[in-house]
């Protein structure tokens, strides 16, 4: 279901190359569950910002069900991001001042789902990751966590076939990281086919393929044996 | 997403950022507000003198002295002499003029009258009796000037409503008290009652002495500054007009009228001529409050760059989520129009106070510019999508995954 091949991400600024993915090719298909590692700045971020349509590399090539990504004009591209793929980003993102419901909501109002259904689904997923109590709450007035959870929850409303998290459990507790973890899991059990990026080996432990990435290449890919279940 | 969350969506940002909005906003309330109180008070000027000249009667005719070609050079109306009391005389009494009802003459000249310590500047008018019949003027006390004072070339006044203000105060009765023209003492016989004019030869600021007196005694002239002629009926304006003309053509010794030292006009001559002026005046008031419009719109467009520029991530993040080109776009168009609209709205309540107020203030009629209003809507809504196209674009351009790493 999602194929790379050959790809590469290079930053030019001001005459300095950076080389960001450095012939990256890999297969994930329908139903994986699989973390993404490495240490820092070792391109894991510009990897998931591609695979979610959100950036394009500079060569390589990447299909999402069979579709050439590279093809695609911005409007189809927003459609894919909006219908496909749910982002969980590292920094959150979510609208400041703005109701976790509000929040919520965004890409149901972009993807056409009528008013109530949307209210409905938000309220189900908001439930789903235990903040049933913070609908009201902005992002300023939560924790990072249930920032993340918000951020989380609004990445699922759409349904989308593949979710794609950076660092999910990035800045929080390892309790609630956990939480998280058995939430991610259990989608990942509904059938969803589920990326993360992490750098804990504690929760690269919880899914079910890992890959390793160093200086924009791939070192390792492989199945995780001992799997550990929350 | 449709209209109406289109709607509420800007709303809700717009609300998010009170101060912001407001400032922008009020660019547009003083435009829009400066464009309906200034065509509204333009137009309402405009109606009141029309109403003052209208309500001197549809039929009577002016004739002014002058206004022929002298030279090569235009000479001003009035600045002639070649108007004397006989034409007006010859006008009431020849047998080839058959449709005038009646005549008077006026000398008509600016002069400081004095009451003891008190003086005005006065356009004093040397009329004949008719003048009071002809011109519609009602005495609130006295009597206006009779034939035997005009025979008897008498020292007597009929004041204006205004003048006799300016010289007794308030609820006086200046009758029978004396005022002085030039230095030469005149016994005040009447007042008239106040017409409630503006600018443009206000009766109420005048002060009436018979025509005789005015030529002989104060300004030592022999001709007149025009004559008024009413006509039977509105119906035979024209043919007393060629009437009147072909008369005085004869009398002046002039062969066809392309020679004419005179001018006669009806009052639809004058309203025309009016109206032309101050329907000039009127646009040029609407073309400066337009500018102020202009002023405005740019303070929308560098609000709303302003906006976009520290809304790129969430641009950003809303095209990650699946926001289009054109939904971006139009949000930020909808936040100007919202602007503009909601801008033009309160421009156009504020715009009908001031010139209520105004109109209210100096006695003029209470005009609201319809068409002004219309416009401003049109124009309020057209300034938000000028004015706000330029930064929707901008935001819609935005690549996601540049607008998210914006800082
Ligand atoms: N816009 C950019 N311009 C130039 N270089 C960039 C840009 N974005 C990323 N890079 C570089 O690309 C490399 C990979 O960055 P990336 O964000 O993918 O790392 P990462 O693996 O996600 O790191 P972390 O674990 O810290 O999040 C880094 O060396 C970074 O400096
Ligand atoms: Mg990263």
């Amino acid at each position: 279901m999602i194929k790379v091949s050959h790809l590469s991400k290079i930053y030019t600024n001001a005459d300095v190359k950076t080389v960001a993915l450095d012939d990256v090719s890999f297969e994930i298909t329908q139903g994986e569950f699989v973390s993404i590692m490495g240490p820092s700045g070792s391109g894991k971020s510009t990897l998931m910002h591609i695979l979610g349509a959100l950036d394009v590399p500079t060569s390589g090539d990447y299909l999402l069900d069979g579709q050439r990504i590279a093809d695609l004009d911005d409007d189809q591209l927003a459609d894919i991001r909006n219908k496909k793929i749910g982002f969980v980003f590292q920094a959150y993102n979510l609208l400041p001042r703005t109701t976790a419901l509000k929040n919520i909501m965004v890409p149901m109002m972009y993807g056409g789902v009528d008013k109530k259904e949307r209210i409905k689904r938000a309220e189900k997923y908001l439930k789903m990751v235990g903040l049933e109590n913070r609908i009201y709450h902005t992002p300023n007035q939560l924790s990072g966590g249930q920032q993340q959870r918000v951020a989380i929850a609004r990445a699922l409303t759409m349904n989308p076939n593949v979710i794609l998290a950076d660092e999910p459990t990035g800045n929080i507790a390892s309790s609630q990281a956990a939480e998280i973890m058995r939430i991610l899991d259990e989608l990942n059990q509904q059938g969803h086919t589920i990326v993360i990026i992490t750098h804990e080996q504690e929760v690269a432990a919880y899914t079910k393929r890992v890959v390793h990435l160093r200086d924009g290449r791939i070192i390792d890919n492989h199945i995780n044996g001992k799997r550990r279940r929350y | 997403m449709d209209y109406s969350e289109l709607i509420s969506e800007s709303f809700a940002t717009l609300i998010l950022n009170k101060v912001r909005t407001g400032l922008a906003m009020l660019g547009v309330i003083i435009g829009i507000g400066s464009v309906i109180a200034l065509m509204s008070l333009g137009q309402s000027s405009q109606k009141s003198v029309e109403n003052q000249i209208r309500s001197l009667g549809s039929n009577l005719l002016t004739v002014m002295p002058g206004a022929q070609n002298q030279r090569g050079i235009q000479g001003a109306f009035g600045s002639n002499t070649t108007l004397t009391y006989a034409d007006a005389v010859a006008i009431k009494e020849s047998d080839k003029v058959t449709t005038v009802k009646d005549v008077t003459a006026e000398f008509r000249h600016n002069a400081q009258v004095t009451a003891g310590r008190n003086n005005a500047n006065s356009s004093i008018e040397g009329v004949t009796p008719e003048f009071q019949t002809i011109r519609n003027i009602d005495m609130a006390s006295g009597s206006f000037i009779t034939q035997v004072q005009m025979n008897g070339i008498s020292k007597v006044a009929v004041l204006g409503a205004q003048t006799a203000i300016d010289l007794f105060g308030d609820g006086a009765n200046p009758v029978g008290q004396n005022i002085r023209i030039e230095k030469i003492s005149f016994t005040v016989v009447g007042v008239t009652q106040t017409k409630g004019g503006t600018g443009f030869q206000n009766p109420d600021d005048a002060v009436y002495v018979p025509l005789t007196t005015a030529q002989k005694i104060l300004f030592g002239a022999d001709y007149i500054s025009s004559i008024y002629v009413e006509a039977k009926n509105e119906k035979v304006m024209t043919q007393a007009q060629n009437e009147v003309g072909y008369l005085l053509l004869e009398r002046h010794r002039l062969k066809d009228p392309t020679q004419a030292d005179f001018r006669i006009m009806s009052q639809e001559d004058i309203l025309g001529t009016v109206s032309q002026v101050t329907g000039t005046f009127t646009t040029l008031l609407a073309g400066i409050a337009a500018i102020s419009l202009v002023v405005g719109g740019i303070g929308i467009m560098n609000i709303m760059l302003v906006t976009v520029t520290e809304r790129t991530r969430e641009i950003g993040l809303r095209k990650a989520l699946g926001a289009k080109k054109k939904l971006i776009s139009a949000q930020f168009l909808m936040e100007a129009v919202t602007i503009t609209f909601i801008g033009g709205l309160i421009g156009v309540l504020v715009g009908i106070g001031v010139s209520f107020l105004i109109s209210h203030s100096m006695g003029l009629p209470a005009v609201v510019s319809i068409p002004a209003v219309l416009l401003a809507f049109v124009v309020s809504a057209g300034t938000g999508i000028i004015f706000g196209w330029y930064p929707a674009q901008k935001a819609a351009k935005l690549e996601p995954i540049e607008a998210l790493r914006y800082e």
